[in-house]
């Protein structure tokens, strides 16, 4: 009993936070304008019980719930971007300010959802830790005061993310028909070939819909750009983040079931290069830098299927690997956006012109940022994307990486723009500088970024240890 | 064939037919209320379903959740709201309208008929399944192999609630 509960030390830290932030939204006076304070310590603390249970290991609830290295590198990555999302959404300018610790208890359920997505190896229980952290950004979208956007963001978010759901429980009805089970544990021993169960493919294509729409990967991308564009910054800073992390571990585990030939791979390979090529094109063109943020994450998603393409321990440990590089950077990059929009209102190119000499730490924070987003060293984008493109080449899928390299060229043109109008630019009327001292935590992010770059070591290796694994 | 296979293929008919009207006056009818009975027969059709597949516990389950207590619930919402109608929005069938439709029936179609061709053709086999399974058996599943799914649920409707509650207070504040 005592070795279950030090083996849920995240999850069990992280639900007595919702706890804490629950009595507070039923209990607190009705004009309370202050943020709960004590948030982010405690969301600190938490990253310290995430790394301090990074050994833990075994197999819990009936076998339905694993505790393992992929899983708390995940968890912790998970927990380190939702210190940083609640930093990040200090002075929140567009929630009322009574409704401030509802907004945050919906941020911590759906970290939470995204902890619980992790470790679960039962399909069904992957699929209402989905929804846990689903329904919490629903609520979260349209909360913006009264702009017409956010509601139409939302509406957009809940209806096309109802309809993934509905393919994805549909697929989840195939593989139950087929396989008998829905135990990962068991279905990894099934047979998962078209000849032989053409049925199960088609059952776990369509339960892969479902994540692909959390990442925003070609054809299940339309909602993103239209969503960040019309919540508010630091939901979109959430949105754009760490929800993929969960997608992207979910799609690690049932990954490593396949054989690297089968049908499923090249579909997710296929789909990958459409989704680089369709996001960076249509990023080239954008001017509201939350826009061009969306298509680039739908671009990212497609790299991060290069890696998941490859099958092997290297892949699936690049795939993970990357996805915390991700959010680091857009973190980074949305940090900076944060700022900027001291009223909440989006932020286009010609904002940033002059930036360096109104806030030299926020241009230089969005430099690294762009540069990782690019993949350009010594950034740890580019080590994310060596991992990525290293692992899949001699997979059967070269053309995946020749692609994924024509990518990055495409991309170089829009996220240097934006270092162009931060660095070259002059503002033409003098737009108000932000707060002193508004740099430091994007500064950290920066200096991680840079760290991860020069040194992935450590962390690649633990990634490795993780993929191991899933693939021996 | 036996003459309760023949009466089984029969109820299976009825019971598609009941979902699939249904589906369609939900979609299809212009007053909500309308929209709403659609929805409850289809609900029915579902049901019905589960008796077919013996498991009645669930059927049972489903007309008393879903069409007695849910459906009231959407009910009570519309009565509440506004009046029923959803007049507003309506687009005439200008030709516009028309290749609208078209592409989306090309659209609900196409993995209709992928998926029935593909389901046709390799039909998965049956499994002999016990008549009908004891409730004890369904309990035990819940609270075992499945614990932690029934935990979450729990979770997820928590989480539906108090979402609802947020952005029902934001609408009246704003009006």
């Amino acid at each position: 009993m005592i070795q279950q509960i030090s083996q849920l030390l995240p999850e069990l830290w992280q639900i007595a936070v919702v706890l804490v932030l629950f009595l507070e939204t039923i209990g607190k006076p009705a004009n309370d304008a202050a943020k709960p304070k004590w948030l982010p310590l405690a969301a600190a603390a938490g990253i310290f019980v995430a790394v301090f249970s990074l050994k833990a290991d075994g197999l819990l609830f009936f076998k339905a719930y694993q505790v393992d290295s992929l899983s708390q590198f995940f968890k912790l990555a998970v927990l380190v971007g939702f210190f940083i999302v609640v930093l990040n959404a200090d002075p929140l300018p567009t929630v009322e300010s009574e409704k401030r610790s509802d907004y945050f208890l919906f941020l911590a359920l759906s970290a939470l959802g995204l902890m619980f997505l992790a470790s679960t190896v039962e399909l069904i229980a992957v699929y209402m830790a989905l929804e846990i952290s689903s329904y919490s950004l629903y609520a979260l979208i349209p909360l913006r005061g009264k702009d017409q956007r956010a509601a139409e963001a939302g509406i957009k978010y809940v209806l096309f993310g109802a309809a993934a759901t509905a393919v994805s429980l549909y697929g989840l009805s195939y593989i139950l028909a087929t396989q008998h089970s829905t135990y990962l544990e068991v279905l990894a021993a099934a047979d998962w070939t078209w000849t032989h169960s053409p049925l199960a493919v088609i059952g776990l294509t369509l339960f892969l819909a479902g994540f692909f729409y959390k990442l925003a990967l070609f054809p299940f991308h339309f909602w993103c750009p239209d969503v960040y564009d019309g919540t508010g910054n630091e939901t979109a800073a959430y949105v754009a983040t760490l929800p993929k992390l969960g997608a992207v571990v979910i799609m690690i585990r049932l990954v490593a079931m396949l054989k690297p030939e089968n049908g499923i791979i090249t579909i997710i390979a296929v789909l990958g290069a459409c989704s680089m090529t369709f996001g960076n094109l249509s990023a080239l063109i954008q001017k509201d830098l939350k826009r061009m943020l969306g298509f680039s994450s739908v671009s990212h998603a497609g790299y991060i299927m290069v890696g998941l393409s490859a099958v092997s321990a290297k892949g699936l440990a690049a795939a993970g690997y990357y996805s915390l590089v991700y959010v680091l950077m857009n973190l980074a990059c949305f940090w900076v956006i944060c700022r900027l929009a001291t009223d909440g209102r989006n932020i286009t190119l010609d904002d940033l012109n002059g930036l360096y000499k109104r806030a030299p730490g926020l241009a230089f924070i969005m430099a690294v940022g762009a540069f990782a987003l690019v993949g350009l060293p010594p950034t740890a984008g580019f080590m994310g994307k060596f991992f990525l493109l290293t692992s899949a080449w001699n997979r059967g899928h070269d053309w995946l990486v020749i692609i994924a390299c024509l990518n990055t060229a495409i991309s170089i043109y829009y996220y240097l723009n934006i270092v162009r109008h931060a660095y070259t630019a002059e503002a033409e009327e003098p737009l108000p500088a932000p707060k002193p001292g508004s740099a430091l935590w994007g500064g950290v992010l920066a200096t991680l970024l840079l760290i991860l770059g020069a040194f992935p070591g450590p962390v690649f290796h633990y990634a490795e240890v993780a993929g191991k694994l899933l693939i021996p | 064939m036996s003459m309760m296979e023949y009466l089984a293929y029969a109820a299976f008919g009825l019971y598609l037919f009941l979902i699939v009207a249904g589906g369609l006056a939900a979609v299809l009818s212009k007053n909500l209320i309308r929209s709403l009975v659609g929805l409850i027969m289809t609900l029915f059709g579902v049901a019905g379903m589960y008796f077919l597949m013996s498991a009645p516990f669930i059927a049972l389950m489903q007309i008393l959740i879903y069409v007695g207590a849910v459906s009231v619930l959407i009910f009570f919402a519309i009565m509440l709201t506004r009046a029923p109608g959803g007049e507003s929005g309506i687009e005439g069938s200008t030709p516009k309208a028309l290749k609208r439709g078209l592409l989306a029936l090309a659209t609900a179609l196409m993995p209709a008929v992928i998926l029935g061709a593909i389901i046709i053709r390799k039909t998965p086999e049956t499994l002999p399944l016990k008549p009908e399974t004891a409730l004890t058996v369904l309990g035990e599943f819940l609270t075992g192999p499945f614990a932690l799914s029934f935990e979450l649920i729990s979770v997820v409707l928590f989480v539906a609630m108090a979402g609802a509650v947020l952005l029902g207070f934001e609408r009246r504040k704003s009006e």
